[in-house]
């Protein structure tokens, strides 16, 4: 087998997770797909270094996330506020999680753009590729506290930003705002709850 | 692991509305705020502390509004891996696995893509 065979086989199945990421990271597809073939062909580059056996899919994003400050560099148009840790109001304003029902992916997608590049950095690795905060400190090279508070700033404006989407298009009605103290359509959800709480 | 950032010292028994005993809005603040970061790691598989999750449970069993910011947080995950997930284009697959196997050829090198900074 070629060496580009046995990269491939290993590697491959991961792009879709680097594409999606790198959309985010980057908010263009034509500089997504950009940053994740430089991701793949420096990866493919050094992989004679990669220890086999260790985690292949962090050590791949961990090339994506220095590939993706090169390309900063080089355009040297920095993201959105980039490296802010902006302050957002300890309460969430919205009391139902049911708002988050009704969202586009538009919507969504607008939201994430929104967040401080730090932030949404941290929340992409931990929320949609499930890394730990340990592997996805070491993806950013920052400290596991510096992912767990970016994380909760980032989990605290994503919520906000989505509630102030849902409020101006009035799909929040009345009933809803005043369900606060009902509860009764949350049983199952509570249960759920409890449930990934109790887990092991 | 992070189990060190954890305050367990949480209230034994806590009115429905939040995690207070009629202390000031800021107190209840903090001590929310402190039962939600606690969430978080468990929500994120960090922590098998038994302690913690304990104490996760019970905060969860007794205030209503870490109840709902728990709710959020969970409904707002779900939203993500729904909305977020894009596939790579098809064509991008398949140039990647081309220029591999011109690189792997020896006919070009990653500095004929990307060459090196300055
Ligand atoms: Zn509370």
């Amino acid at each position: 087998m070629s060496d580009s065979n046995e990269f491939e086989n290993l590697a491959m199945e991961y792009m879709d997770q680097l594409y999606s990421t790198a959309k985010y990271w980057t908010r263009s597809e034509a500089d997504a797909a950009d940053l994740v073939q430089e991701t793949y062909l420096r990866a493919f580059k050094g992989f004679g270094g990669f220890e086999k056996g260790t985690n292949l899919r962090a050590w791949l994003f961990r090339i994506m996330k220095n590939a993706h400050l090169n390309m900063i560099r080089k355009e040297k148009t920095s993201p959105q506020t980039q490296d802010v840790e902006e302050e957002v109001a300890i309460n969430l304003s919205p009391t139902n999680a049911s708002y988050l029902d009704t969202l586009t992916s538009k919507q969504v997608e607008d939201a994430i753009s929104e967040l401080p590049q730090s932030q949404k950095e941290a929340l992409l690795l931990v929320e949609l590729e499930g890394f730990s905060y340990k592997e996805a400190a070491d993806i950013l090279s920052i400290p596991v506290g510096t992912i767990m508070s970016r994380l909760s700033r980032a989990r605290k404006t994503l919520a906000n930003v989505l509630y102030e989407y849902v409020r101006k298009e009035n799909l929040i009605t009345k009933d809803t705002e005043n369900d606060k103290h009902s509860g009764n359509d949350k049983h199952s959800e509570k249960e759920v709850l409890q449930k990934k709480i109790e887990a092991p | 692991m992070n189990d060190q950032n954890v305050d367990l010292n949480f209230p034994t028994s806590m009115p429905s509305s939040s995690c207070s005993f009629g202390n000031t809005n800021i107190a209840e603040n903090e001590m929310c705020e402190q039962a939600q970061n606690l969430f978080d790691q468990v929500m994120d598989g960090e922590t098998q502390n038994s302690d913690i999750v304990s104490a996760a449970r019970q905060t969860l069993a007794e205030c209503e509004k870490c109840q709902n910011a728990l709710d959020i947080q969970l409904k707002l995950r779900e939203t993500m891996n729904n909305h977020l997930r894009v596939a790579a284009p098809q064509n991008l697959r398949i140039e990647i696995s081309a220029n591999l196997k011109r690189m792997d050829l020896g006919k070009l090198d990653i500095t004929d893509f990307f060459p090196p900074n300055v």
